[in-house]
């Protein structure tokens, strides 16, 4: 589990996204019953809250799970809408954390000409 | 054809027969639905084992209706001495209150019947007829039947509970009844969306017994929609009925995205597009804003949330392009279906950018159009390095998901849409004009918004010059001299789809159109082999594609119609614009004032009424718009600055015309018009 805070500590260290200007949010990754990460974006910019901090949206899901999407194996929305990601609250909250989630989304590759 | 009456609110709706009862079949997919699925697929009322007869039906609210019914009449003349009532509300399932009145002078035993059945069919397995891949299941408990449905951790289910002891097996609530002489028995009945896979277990259905006040479930209530919206003041009754109907079906369509649940956007349409949908929203914002603005800021900020962010070949998505459309049902959850969100639709990105200047020029709200910069410049770049896929200056679309992605990502999105003349499909990729009119428009606004507001003259320049660089080409590369007329699209070898289509309308709103060009594209418009006399239809009669029954190639589309109107006025032909929203007005009466999806193409001189298209929706978001921007285009209602500028032209039938209180950066306004001798409409400069 150490293995998945580390991994969601460093997906989240330095990102911004312009989407999300003037937005407070929080998103507790919960995974198996102990590991909770909380995450935050604020203005834009994303970091890993106390773990105390009283989230809008709560994702629980397995390690494997967690990690099929952090490889870009497993869409986050999709996996929510078959239960492999549960989510408690607000889930237009899960969606802005899709892109540090998935990391794949921020690949900018080059068009096709 | 049987007459269906649907009901809704929000993501969720009833469509059943006149008597209200659920039958579905492949011709008629009746049911309650629900996030993209099919929650209750049978509901048929029995007396003694006999489906009751319809006297009549009402939709009295769009979240309600009452359905009126006698047994069934063994002869032509009913002499029932029992008579049926059900009134039904629709929220987060439904609620049905069912009265049963005896007339006679005796008591009756009866046995009343419920049976019903829910399949949990994805709107793409109704619409595809596909078989379900996981298990259903029921169970009993507490006075209620569970009907549920499996696949892996994939859950749906739906409670049906009655507050009148009932014998409930698998397929029915049974109850036996006896009613005195002039008496009479009820029960209420409840069908709730339990689990629906995205939110806790919903407890019980929105409206309980006795509710029929309309509650929103967030923002503006109905009452407060209609009141704040201008009021028209007109002696044609038709027009005074539509425009209210548009009103109030704007306010039904208004859907609550699970991703964006603090404001309202129009979903697209009753019963196959109650979702998000990019093009839809946009236009039917921009056909809006006049009217209630606040669509618009919901729509734009719905949609930037949601921009594309990476290359996904199975979704079509691309860094910086605007979705198509966004599905919650099981297809899409198991990626069967690409729609989580769909980004195929290659005009979506610039009608957004064309939509946020729209708005800014009618609302002020700079505060938007300075948060939304980043999402616009990645629309821009979308446009140039991504929409257009082979540097030739123009957007092309063909879809990287060949199994499950769309033909064609253009409005005319059917797979047989975009044909030559002799009637052969035209091979991918595809630039369809209507695209680069839009692409110019959008350039266009946005170098306003960049010079004003972005404060980047640089990116202003730009866009100015290229966007006249894309007219000169396009006004060359796209006409066809011979016909007089811009080619439909180019193809994948850059040839000329030449087949006569309403396209060219769109091309005068996006003012791509040059003005020696003008004159002989509005004559096709109004010509015969584009105008029925009901409108314009979408493909001219002697193409070899056209089908006055076929949904790109022949039929009529309000929402076409009305932007080809505002193109109209734009280049000055106001009494031709008039003509094509008068022709179109005049067909609202027959659909109750509520202007379908889209109507058969066949000439006015055919048949007295316009013919329905079998599987039209109604109410449709951008054909429930079409009125409004009719109004706008006969009231020339243009934003200049901080007033609103007012120059009308009016068709003599409607004589004089008010609109009052239209909201926007000047408070609210007034507009007058009447109508003048047609010498005395001036062309506009």
């Amino acid at each position: 589990m150490e293995q998945a805070k580390t991994l969601i500590e460093a997906l989240v260290a330095g990102r911004y996204d312009a989407r999300l200007r003037g937005m407070r949010k929080t998103c507790a990754v919960r995974l198996g019953d102990h590991e909770r990460v909380v995450v935050e974006v604020n203005d834009g910019y994303f970091g890993v809250a106390p773990a105390d901090t009283t989230e809008d949206c709560e994702l629980s899901c397995s390690l494997d799970d967690f990690l099929r999407i952090f490889r870009g194996e497993q869409n986050l929305i999709t996996a929510i809408m078959r239960g492999r990601v549960g989510v408690r609250g607000d889930l237009a909250v899960a969606q802005m954390f899709q892109s540090v989630f998935s990391p794949g989304d921020q690949r900018a590759p080059q068009p096709t000409r | 054809m049987e007459r269906q009456v649907s009901i809704l609110d929000g993501g969720t709706f009833v469509v059943s027969d006149q008597r209200g009862n659920i039958e579905h079949s492949v011709n008629r997919p009746l049911g309650l639905f629900h996030l993209d699925t099919r929650f209750l697929s049978e509901w048929i009322l029995t007396i003694d084992g006999v489906v009751p007869a319809a006297l009549s039906t009402d939709d009295v609210q769009y979240f309600q209706a009452q359905f009126f019914l006698v047994p069934k009449p063994a002869a032509m003349y009913v002499e029932s001495t029992l008579s049926i009532v059900r009134s039904r509300f629709v929220g987060d399932g439904f609620h049905e209150d069912l009265l049963l009145m005896n007339h006679g002078k005796e008591p009756v035993d009866l046995e009343v019947r419920m049976q019903v059945a829910a399949d949990f069919a994805d709107l793409f397995e109704v619409k595809d007829m596909l078989q379900k891949k996981g298990e259903h299941y029921h169970r009993i408990e507490d006075q209620r039947l569970v009907l549920g449905y499996r696949r892996e951790n994939f859950v749906r289910e739906t409670w049906i509970s009655a507050t009148q002891p009932a014998e409930i097996d698998r397929n029915s609530l049974t109850f036996q009844v006896k009613i005195p002489a002039n008496g009479s028995w009820s029960t209420c009945l409840e069908v709730l969306v339990a689990i629906d896979g995205l939110e806790e277990r919903h407890s019980r259905v929105k409206y309980g017994h006795g509710e029929s006040h309309a509650r929103p479930n967030i923002g503006t209530s109905l009452e407060s929609w209609i009141d704040s919206a201008p009021k028209l003041v007109t002696s044609n009754d038709a027009l005074a009925r539509t425009y209210e109907r548009s009103i109030i079906d704007l306010a039904a369509l208004r859907f609550f995205s699970k991703l964006m649940p603090d404001a309202a956007i129009p979903a697209a349409g009753l019963p196959w597009f109650m979702a998000a949908f990019g093009r839809d929203s946009v236009i039917t914002s921009l056909q809006a804003l006049p009217f209630v603005p606040e669509l618009a800021r919901a729509t734009l900020r719905y949609l930037a949330r949601r921009q594309g962010t990476r290359r996904d070949d199975f979704r079509d998505e691309e860094p910086g392009k605007i979705l198509h459309e966004v599905r919650w049902g099981e297809m899409t959850a198991f990626e069967e279906r690409p729609h989580s969100p769909y980004f195929g639709a290659a005009d979506s990105t610039p009608l957004f950018l064309i939509l946020l200047d729209e708005y800014e020029r009618w609302t002020g709200d700079t505060d938007l159009v300075q948060m939304m910069e980043h999402s616009a410049r990645g629309a821009l770049r979308w446009i140039d390095e991504w929409g257009d896929r082979d540097g030739d200056g123009y957007v092309e679309y063909d879809t990287r998901n060949p199994e499950t992605g769309l033909e064609n990502q253009c409005w005319k999105d059917s797979w047989n849409a975009i044909l030559f003349h002799d009637g052969s499909l035209a091979p991918r990729p595809l630039a369809c004009c209507e695209i680069q009119g839009y692409v110019y428009d959008a350039k266009m606004r946005c170098a306003r918004l960049a010079r004003a507001f972005w404060r980047d003259p640089e990116l202003a320049m730009r866009l100015e010059r290229e966007a006249a660089e894309l007219k000169r080409r396009f006004n060359q590369d796209f006409w066809i001299d011979d016909r007089g007329f811009f080619a439909l699209a180019l193809d994948g070898s850059k040839r000329k789809v030449d087949s006569l289509t309403s396209n060219i309308g769109h091309l005068l709103w996006s003012g791509i159109v040059d003005e020696s060009k003008a004159e002989r594209i509005v004559e096709h418009l109004l010509g015969p082999r584009l105008f029925t006399g009901w409108g314009v239809r979408t493909m001219a009669d002697d193409e070899g594609g056209y089908n006055p029954i076929g949904y790109h190639v022949g039929t009529v589309w309000p929402h076409d119609n009305s932007l080809i109107a505002l193109g109209l006025q734009r280049y000055g032909f106001r009494v031709e614009a008039g003509h094509v929203a008068m022709s179109n007005l005049a067909a609202a009466p027959f659909f109750d004032y509520r202007l379908p999806e889209a109507f058969a193409g066949y000439p006015r001189e055919l048949t007295s009424f316009p013919v329905e298209y079998p599987t039209a929706c109604s109410p449709q978001a951008w054909a429930t718009g079409a009125p409004l921007l009719f109004l706008r285009a006969l009231l020339g209602l243009n934003p200049m600055g901080n007033s609103l500028f007012v120059d009308p032209a009016i068709p003599s039938e409607l004589g004089e015309l008010q609109l009052l209180d239209i909201p926007g950066r000047w408070g609210k306004s007034d507009a007058f018009g009447r109508a003048r001798p047609r010498s005395l409409v001036r062309r506009a400069s």
